[in-house]
């Protein structure tokens, strides 16, 4: 078995959502790679961030809600960790946002050095400068992402919002140069915090946003949202997705890519 | 390293207004005081592990106490003898151990992680255990804690000891003091002798990367609970 995302080969279609995990370190002491594709950090901003007050999350009903605020040391303390990164057997994209055009240039310039990362998840579906996020706006997304494409040279998955009328938001990410998707960050919501919702609950909202475009889109697709057990992953991969993210789910069971990767083995092996 | 066991629930037994669980994970491993494992509760609609400290540690046997408080606590309690618990631990910075004379002071369920402190300390321990009221420890699980140390309870109610709140109840001689319980009672304890707090805050990774966490020290940092804790030195947090 070997899946393929624009040219990068994945030994398993299971990626990491980024954020859950951070940026790695404390995960990949624990833990092994095993069942996993594509590892993601979590977004790497320009400058530190200081990250939101706490309480930062709140479990609902079937899902999560957090709002930890982008909190990293910034893009200069994330290139020391070169050297485990270079010490994964799989794998790594970045994942970045920027407040402002120029900081998503700077951070596209300083990675499009880095011949250990193999391409550069753009999340969009957070705050820009004026408070609002970059994919509430059809022409934000196309200016990010061009943006990131006039100084970035290798794949640019752009990840957005939970919307309706997802052509929408998809077409200005594509004309700006992405090579592909993740769809979709979390869905805004409140219960005693305001934050984003993650988890099974989101999972029938996301199918059915991605069940109407993904005739009508090209580029391949990373699937995000919800993703418990292996019957979700083969959701998102029959309905077209090329690769399905975790993110919430390790949460519970921190070595869950293991365990959905031993089923995907077997299913596959038995079609065969 | 913490790892994923399946722990083989032996015991899981009321003790006054708690619980107390007893699990075999098939090997004996190293636990410090004070660190805590999640457990991961068996329901589609729970998404977080809960945490709990570790009470006690024999051979390949661990225990936790806990407080039945909402709906993962309450499934923990319904597990029955021979249910296999998945358990993530141990996790986080635990107390420190040292010789010389301690004072424990465990408001409400913050009593937990003291049994195994006090096991673990060389030197005089004595407990200072506060509760609404008498009824909330139960006679055996006193007795347990006074096989250790000496012991001295308050009451809100004044039905069992002393009336009134543990924090009106400290003497200052000791070389360090160790407290777990709600912040208030935490916040309340103003003295100068060195003394480490476990706190607690919602907990979704349990390893420090997920920053979910955080609580902020008194020098406007944030701190992880899971990682950095959740034991700290008092005079770092307030
Ligand atoms: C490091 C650590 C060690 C702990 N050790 C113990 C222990 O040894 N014994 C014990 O009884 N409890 C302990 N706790 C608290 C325990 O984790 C919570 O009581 C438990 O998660 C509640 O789960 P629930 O599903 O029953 O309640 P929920 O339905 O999640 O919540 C019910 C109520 O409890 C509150 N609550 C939920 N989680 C926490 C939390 N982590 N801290 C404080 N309040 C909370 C909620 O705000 C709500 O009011 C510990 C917590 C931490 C962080
Ligand atoms: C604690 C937490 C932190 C997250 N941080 C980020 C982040 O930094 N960047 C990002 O693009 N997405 C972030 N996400 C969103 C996830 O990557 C993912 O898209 C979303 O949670 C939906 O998938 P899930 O249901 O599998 O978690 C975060 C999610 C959680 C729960
Ligand atoms: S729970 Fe994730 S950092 Fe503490």
């Amino acid at each position: 078995m070997s899946w393929s995302l624009c040219g990068i080969e994945l030994r398993t279609p299971l990626v990491t959502a980024s954020g859950p995990l951070g940026w790695g370190k404390e995960f990949f002491e624990i833990f092994s790679t095993r069942g996993l594709g594509l590892f993601i950090p979590k977004t790497v901003t320009l400058n530190p961030k200081r990250g939101n007050s706490p309480p930062r999350i709140e479990e609902t009903i079937g899902g999560l809600i957090n709002s930890i605020g982008l909190e990293n040391e910034g893009v200069y303390e994330w290139l020391r960790l070169e050297p485990f990164y270079r010490s994964l057997n799989i794998p790594v994209m970045a994942s970045i946002t920027g407040s402002t055009l120029d900081e998503i240039s700077k951070l596209g310039e300083i990675i499009d050095r880095l011949d250990y990362i193999v391409g550069i998840e753009l999340n969009l579906s957070c705050p820009n400068v004026k408070g609002e996020n970059w994919s509430n706006n059809p022409k934000s997304i196309f200016e990010a992402t061009s943006a990131l494409r006039n100084v970035y040279n290798k794949i640019i998955f752009v990840k957005l919002a939970p919307k309706d009328d997802p052509l929408l938001y998809i077409k200005p990410a594509i004309d700006g140069g992405a090579d592909g998707l993740t769809l979709f960050n979390t869905f805004p919501a409140y219960q005693s915090i305001n934050g984003g919702l993650s988890g099974p609950v989101i999972k029938p909202i996301y199918v059915r946003l991605l069940k109407e475009i993904v005739d009508k889109v090209k580029v391949p697709i990373m699937a995000s949202g919800g993703v418990f057990s292996t019957s979700d992953v083969l959701e998102y991969l029959n309905l077209g997705a090329s690769a399905v993210q975790i993110g919430t789910a390790f949460f519970k069971d921190p070595d869950i890519a293991e365990i959905i990767y031993s089923d995907l083995k077997d299913l596959f092996n038995l079609r065969k | 390293m913490p790892k994923i066991y399946n722990g083989e629930i032996i015991e899981n037994i009321p003790v006054g207004e708690l619980f107390l669980v007893t699990v075999s994970i098939g090997e004996s491993i190293s636990i410090e005081p004070g660190q805590f494992f999640l457990i991961r509760i068996d329901r589609e609609d729970v998404i977080l592990r809960r945490a709990f400290s570790i009470f006690d540690v024999d051979e390949d046997r661990l225990s936790f106490l806990y407080r039945v408080v909402g709906r993962g606590t309450k499934w923990l309690s319904e597990r029955r003898i021979g249910y296999s618990l998945n358990i993530f631990g141990p996790l986080g910075n635990g107390f420190s151990i040292s010789q010389g004379r301690f004072l424990l002071i465990g408001g409400g369920s913050g009593m937990a992680p003291l049994y195994y402190l006090g096991k673990r300390l060389r030197g005089d321990v004595k407990f200072l255990l506060g509760a609404q009221t008498g009824n909330f420890w139960g006679k055996e699980l006193l007795s347990r804690y006074a096989s250790i140390g000496d012991i001295e309870v308050v009451t809100e109610d004044g039905s069992l000891g002393k009336k009134g709140l543990v924090t009106e109840y400290i003497d200052t001689n000791y070389d360090r003091v160790y407290a777990c319980g709600p912040i208030e009672m935490l916040k309340n304890i103003r003295i100068d002798i060195p003394t480490e707090i476990s706190l607690e805050s919602k907990i979704a990774c349990g390893f420090g990367a997920c920053r979910g966490c955080v609580i902020e020290n008194k020098y406007g940092e944030y701190k992880r609970v899971c990682k950095d804790g959740p034991v700290f030195n008092l005079k770092e947090i307030f």
